[in-house]
């Protein structure tokens, strides 16, 4: 068994993203390197692949039943904004801000415990959603939540 | 330039023509006694504490840092027959926190205490940056 640590610098969580296309798929737009943006200064992450359920009930069971509906599957983070990446973007993948306002479809790449060959990680294509960008006094930089509503399923893959 | 070096050039400014002088002297002791209670009327600025602390732990790095700065001033008088001038002395002390720039907190108190026939003022300056 080992556990999934993330807290030395090779083990760093790492997401990438490319918007500056249509793909055949997420691992042809990370193929892409020059338009492939990597998130900085990542506060949380949460992957949620969540199968929707259908439960019923019977007179002649003393359980429920269930079966499974389609899978809401999303990524839900946490950034510290940088200028680069929420203004300017990389080459044709535009800054986090214009990529949401314009309803961009993201190809994206989120690297469990760093990035190096033999590295895992989870892939797909998606919208961003929830940002809500926000600073107080006590806090004077920048933070937003951030999601990724995905379109499909996840792939996973190993580098 | 420091922080430090900042207050004391504007304080020297400020308080010339007063009763109080300025030092460049950090207030050290002196035969067992603070310097600013044996040279009374003279306002000693410390050294800088100077603490890094973490404001956003982040994932991939790298972390938000904020960066606070404490200094602490001293001024003694006589108790008895204190400066006509010395609540000017203490306004421009406190007010002098606003010459430090590209701080998001700058705040500055003071605390007196007495011993014997010595009236001590104790200012303390915080600065916090990013």
């Amino acid at each position: 068994m080992a556990y999934i640590a993330v807290n030395s610098a090779g083990d760093f969580v790492r997401l990438d993203i490319n918007a500056s296309g249509s793909f055949a798929n997420a691992n042809a737009a990370m193929a892409q390197t020059a338009n492939v943006m990597t998130v900085p200064a990542l506060q949380d992450v949460t992957v949620n692949a969540t199968p929707g359920l259908f439960r019923w009930k019977q007179l002649d069971a003393l359980s429920e039943y269930v079966v499974t509906t389609p899978s809401t599957n999303s990524v839900a983070l946490t950034i510290v904004l940088d200028d680069t990446t929420f203004f300017t973007g990389a080459n044709s993948t535009p800054g986090l801000f214009t990529i949401t306002n314009n309803k961009t479809l993201t190809y994206f790449r989120l690297y469990w415990k760093g990035s190096d060959s033999g590295d895992r990680y989870v892939e797909g294509e998606g919208y961003l959603t929830a940002l809500a960008p926000t600073v107080t006094p006590d806090a004077p930089v920048w933070t937003t939540p951030l999601t990724i509503e995905v379109v499909g399923n996840f792939v996973t893959g190993v580098k | 330039m420091s922080i430090r070096t900042d207050l004391l050039t504007h304080l020297t400014q400020e308080l010339a023509g007063s009763s109080i002088r300025v030092s460049t002297e950090l207030p050290y002791d002196s035969g067992g006694k603070p310097l600013h209670e044996k040279n009374m009327k003279v306002l000693y600025l410390a050294d800088s504490d100077i603490r890094h602390t973490e404001l956003f732990n982040t994932l991939n790095g790298p972390d938000v840092i904020q960066i606070e700065t404490n200094i602490q001033a001293y001024c003694t008088v006589d108790a008895k027959n204190p400066p006509a001038d010395v609540s000017d002395m203490v306004t421009a002390v406190i007010l002098s926190k606003n010459v430090i720039l590209n701080h998001h907190i700058m705040e500055c108190g003071v605390i007196t205490s007495q011993t014997e026939d010595r009236l001590t003022y104790s200012f303390q300056y915080r600065f916090v940056t990013i």
